[in-house]
Parts: C-alpha cells; sequence; structure tokens
C-alpha cells in the first residue's frame, strides 16, 4: 500500500521514482474513467498522460483533506470532460432529460458477437449510456468511490449521483433480462 | 428471501460483501446478481507496460524545456543589462561616442528579443511536438 504523505513529500522534493510509483498506483483508475468518459482508445491514453502531467503540477497544492485518489480522479474527470467539450464528442441534446425512455441503439454484428460474453455486452451498454451515467457507474462500480467521493469528483450532488446510478442499472438491468433470456432460448 | 423492488434490491445488492447463490434469489435479484458481477468486473483494455516510464520521461524533457527557457531568459537579461551599463560608462568616459552607440539601440535591443523569441518556438513548439510523436508513436 502506497503511503501517500510520503510519497508525496519525496515527489515534491523532485524524486522521480516516486512519481513513477505514484502513476502506477493509480493508472487503472485514471484509464477506467478516461476510457469510459472518452471511448477513443487512441486520445485515452494521452489524455492518461495529461492528466499526470496535472498531478506532477499541482501535486504542491493537494492538501490531503481528501485521499489522494480522489484528488486525482477529479483531475481526470474534469481533463475528460475538457476533451469532450473541446472536440464536441458529445451534444448533451442527444440524450433524452427522460433516461427511462432512452434507447440503446440495435445491436450490429460486432455487438452481437460480444454477447456471448455477459460482461462485455454490459460494456457495450454503459459506453452507449449519456456521460454522467457512465462516469458514476465507474466511479463507484471500479474504482469503488463512495457517494461523497463521487459527489467531491464530479460535483454533483450526492443524492443526483445515487439517482443517476440507480437508474442507469435500472435501464442495464432491464436490457440484460432480454439478453438472458434470450441466452436461455 | 421476501420480494424486493429495483431500489431495495440496488441498495442490497450495494452492501452485499459477498454476492449471495442464484439458487436463493429470484428472477429480478439474479438479473441484479448478474449486473453486479459485470459491472465490478473491470475493463480487458488497459494501459501498455510502460506507461508510467513514458510519464516520467516526458515530466522530465518538460521540466528540461523549462529550464532552459527560464536559462535563456536570465542571460538574455544579463546581456541587455551589460549593454545599459556599457551605454552608461561610454556617456560618462567619453560622451562623444555616445550618439554613435544610441544609433544601434534598437538592433542590440532586437537581439536579445529575437534570440528569446526561436528559443521560444523551437522550445515550445517544435520539440514538444517531436518528443509527443516519438514516445507516442
Amino acid at each position: 500500500m502506497l503511503d501517500e504523505k510520503e510519497v508525496v513529500s519525496r515527489v515534491l522534493r523532485g524524486d522521480v521514482r516516486a512519481f513513477e510509483s505514484l502513476v502506477k498506483q493509480y493508472e487503472r483508475l485514471i484509464f477506467y474513467v478516461i476510457h469510459r468518459l472518452v471511448k477513443d482508445d487512441h486520445a485515452a491514453e494521452d489524455i492518461c498522460q495529461e492528466v499526470f502531467i496535472k498531478v506532477h503540477k499541482s501535486l504542491e497544492r493537494f492538501n490531503f483533506q481528501s485521499r489522494l485518489s480522489t484528488w486525482i480522479a477529479r483531475i481526470a474527470y474534469l481533463t475528460a470532460i475538457n476533451y469532450l467539450r473541446k472536440y464536441n464528442r458529445e451534444k448533451a441534446s442527444e440524450y433524452p432529460d427522460d433516461i427511462e425512455n432512452y434507447h440503446f441503439t440495435a445491436d450490429s454484428p460486432e455487438q452481437l458477437l460480444t454477447k456471448k460474453d455477459t460482461a462485455n455486452y454490459v460494456e457495450q451498454l454503459i459506453l452507449q449510456l449519456p456521460e454522467k451515467y457512465r462516469t458514476v457507474l465507474t466511479l463507484f462500480h471500479l474504482n469503488e468511490f463512495s457517494y461523497l467521493e463521487i459527489e467531491e469528483i464530479t460535483g454533483m450532488p450526492e443524492g443526483t449521483v445515487k439517482n443517476y446510478l440507480f437508474r442507469a442499472r435500472k435501464l442495464l438491468k432491464e436490457k440484460l433480462e432480454v439478453y438472458l433470456k434470450d441466452e436461455v432460448l | 428471501m421476501k420480494e424486493m423492488n429495483d431500489d431495495e434490491l440496488q441498495q442490497w445488492f450495494e452492501h452485499k460483501p459477498q454476492l449471495p447463490e442464484n439458487d436463493s434469489l429470484d428472477k429480478d435479484a439474479k438479473t441484479y446478481r448478474t449486473l453486479f458481477e459485470a459491472l465490478d468486473k473491470e475493463p480487458e483494455k488497459g494501459l501498455p507496460y510502460d506507461f508510467s516510464t513514458k510519464v516520467v520521461r516526458r515530466i522530465q524533457a518538460e521540466t528540461k524545456r523549462s529550464n532552459d527557457l527560464k536559462f535563456t531568459l536570465i542571460a538574455c537579461a544579463l546581456f541587455i543589462v551589460a549593454i545599459a551599463v556599457a551605454c552608461f560608462a561610454l556617456s560618462v568616459s567619453n560622451p562623444a561616442q555616445e550618439s554613435s552607440l544610441l544609433k544601434f539601440k534598437w538592433v542590440l535591443l532586437l537581439l536579445p528579443i529575437v534570440f528569446i523569441a526561436i528559443q521560444y518556438f523551437d522550445q515550445k513548439l517544435i520539440r514538444e511536438k517531436i518528443f509527443r510523436h516519438k514516445h507516442n508513436g
């Protein structure tokens, strides 16, 4: 387990090996957030690098008020959002206000192949969800952040985080139900 | 297990450290169980094994570039100060020569500015592009 205070003070003293160990510790966390939000494998690695460069530049401002992982995840989240805004990959209008009426795209042959594996199928469905839903699902399930930490990372109120998480899972469950029924038949 | 709605089922699965066996669950609960397992599963995709090395290399290169730029700025500032001191010394010791030196004042001032601009564009734009291309392939 990484001793946050020790690593941060070593990095601030200019120890690059300490920073390398910090990168190794959090690279998966960052990649999950970036990969799920940006949905572009080629851009994901570059954005992950940008995140760690920002972490390195602003580490002296980290005041240990939260876990280091929460602070880094916030930088990753904001970097991904800025990237999406800059390249206009997703427009808010593409998604309905009422997520209950959300429709996933028809299954492509590629998606039909991935259906063989439930986890891959769910992953494909998650990537079709609106950005906020993908964010809360990823932070809660893959990064294991609490509701309060997700609030700190995204700036969304705790109630909204819970609401998005519940609605996203209900939507995925309904789609998965059909898939599991098809699989049995 | 009593019948639970979606909200209750989700809360139940969130707080269960160990997911229960399928035999004891109804249809909705079984689907949620499968969903929670899939959501908790880490994606197969990931970053390359040498990602941390690449990041460190990039940070070292950026630090070097920033130090080089600082050195250039300091060198130019010293050059301007030296010219100013020379002009002042000349005006005190030999006022007749002062006007001939003042004729070249813009050239002398422009020299360090052009030098800084070249260094800036070389480091910020060209080398950065080459470095990114080299390391992100």
